[in-house]
């Protein structure tokens, strides 16, 4: 569904992604674990077309990411990239204008939920409401494909909890879901598989019910075990 | 496109509004110093006015540079190059928004200064020797002595276009410095001599093609000026689709 082949991205002398082949499937919800600076995000944003890969490709359903592709796949970036004149409810417009899988009526119920004031500025929400706010805007689509970054910094329990519910609610067995974050024990009550990747290379995608049952490890004492101290060299 | 056009109308909303503000208070001025009586103080305003009909129409363009800059070089762009649309709509939505926006400010600016000019003549009738003066000095100069509505347009037009080109040339080098140059030591600079030199064999290049038929100069050099805008639109679009990060 969504695959990336030999993908790589320098900026400058850094290599942020290094060769990286990966296959995600639909049906899945996949957690994208690794350290700072590890290659999430720039795997993602080269996934969603925003970032051009320096080597190699990533293709969707059999194409090279394109227009079609920008249509089925929801991204929501870490960083806060709405307009500064827009309000909670002009974004809900933009989306709808420009998504035809945008449903305002999800929407407005995901702002409800989430506790979000149509009538408010998106300069002035704090980083917890902004973070809700990027993900109801994207689980109000009904894309393919949707592709979360950290959408847990920042926030509080509670808000995580809405942000957890409103994932489960969109992931099904047309739909592949990718969450990258830095709360393992968060990351473990919603995904199935999960992708370690470390200095920009890709470690391994594991299945963590089969994890769990074979090796008898939590998601957090795999990431222990590749990122901690015994994982280095 | 229309959605794309919507939004890069609005972008630039503010910035228009405050443009159109400062306008409306020079004008007050212009009209208080009329009703006055006060025809020194509101000929210069009408100067004033005239000068900033030609400085909003810079405004238009120099904003609508900063506003593609700021989407290429900013988080905000996600909100742009996530949307399911061609990097020729975007390009295009975008030269749309400055090519509508400019003709309006110059019906409105303009439109708005010749009314000034036609009444302080009124008011003040002493001033029509000013005009006489300055016809004489055009028939000395050898310019055409009647300015018709055609010729009028046809100077707007040929403005607006001479301007467009500017536009959609710095639109290129921006892109070119935030995708080939990004990293590169001096990429800005570059851009920018690029820009420079682009700009001049341009200028000089539909000079060439509109002395080719010397009766229909303005004609060809319109149409020269129109196919190059096109041909950098798509230069800039491709170089967009193949190597923009944003």
């Amino acid at each position: 569904m969504l695959e990336s082949r030999e993908l790589t991205k320098k900026f400058g002398s850094v290599t942020a992604v290094d060769h990286v082949s990966l296959c995600l499937e639909k049906g899945h919800i996949y957690g994208m674990l690794g350290p700072n600076g590890s290659g999430k995000t720039t795997w993602m944003k080269m996934a969603a077309g925003l970032i051009k890969p320096t080597e190699g490709s990533v293709w969707y359903d059999g194409e090279p990411v394109n227009l079609k592709s920008r249509a089925e796949i929801a991204y929501a970036s870490t960083e806060p990239y709405f307009y500064s004149w827009m309000t909670v409810r002009d974004a809900g417009k933009y989306y709808a204008d420009f998504f035809a899988d945008f449903s305002a009526d999800e929407y407005n119920r995901l702002l409800a939920r989430m506790e979000l004031d149509p009538k408010a500025k998106i300069t002035g929400l704090s980083s917890g409401m902004t973070a809700k706010m990027k993900i109801a805007v994207n689980l109000a689509r009904d894309a393919k494909i949707y592709m979360l970054d950290e959408p847990f910094n920042g926030i509080d329990l509670l808000a995580r909890d809405d942000i957890r519910e409103a994932v489960l609610n969109v992931a099904g067995p047309d739909k592949m879901l990718l969450i990258s974050s830095h709360l393992v024990e968060e990351l473990e009550a919603i995904v199935d598989k999960a992708v370690f990747i470390s200095k920009g290379k890709l470690i391994e995608v594991k299945d963590i019910s089969a994890m769990q049952e074979n090796e008898g490890l939590s998601l957090a004492d795999r990431y222990r075990q590749v990122f901690g101290h015994a994982g280095q060299d | 496109m229309l959605k794309l056009f919507k939004y890069e109308m609005r972008k630039t909303l503010t910035a228009k509004l405050i443009m159109l503000g400062l306008f409306a208070v020079l004008e007050g001025f212009f009209l208080y110093e009329l009703l006055k009586g006060n025809e020194e103080s509101a000929l210069l305003v009408t100067l004033l006015v005239v000068i900033a009909s030609f400085i909003g129409m810079f405004f238009i363009g120099i904003r609508s540079i900063v506003t593609l800059h700021h989407d290429i070089n900013s988080k905000q762009g996600y909100m742009l190059f996530m949307t399911p649309n061609s990097n020729y709509r975007i390009l295009g939505a975008k030269v749309l928004e400055f090519v509508i926006s400019v003709l309006l400010a110059g019906f409105v600016f303009f439109g708005i200064s010749l009314l000034d000019c036609k009444l302080l003549m009124n008011k003040f009738p002493k001033l029509s020797d000013i005009q006489d003066l300055m016809e004489m000095l055009k028939q000395a100069a050898g310019f055409k002595i009647s300015i018709d509505l055609t010729s009028a347009l046809t100077f707007v037009f040929q403005t607006v276009l001479s301007w467009l080109e500017t536009v959609v040339l710095a639109f290129f080098a921006d892109v070119l410095a935030t995708s080939l140059l990004k990293g590169k030591k001096l990429g800005g600079l570059l851009a920018f001599i690029l820009f420079i030199v682009l700009s001049v064999l341009t200028g000089e290049l539909v000079s060439r093609i509109a002395n080719l038929v010397p009766k229909q100069e303005v004609l060809l050099r319109c149409a020269a000026v129109l196919v190059i805008c096109v041909g950098v639109w798509i230069a800039t679009a491709r170089l967009m689709e193949k190597k923009l990060s944003v």
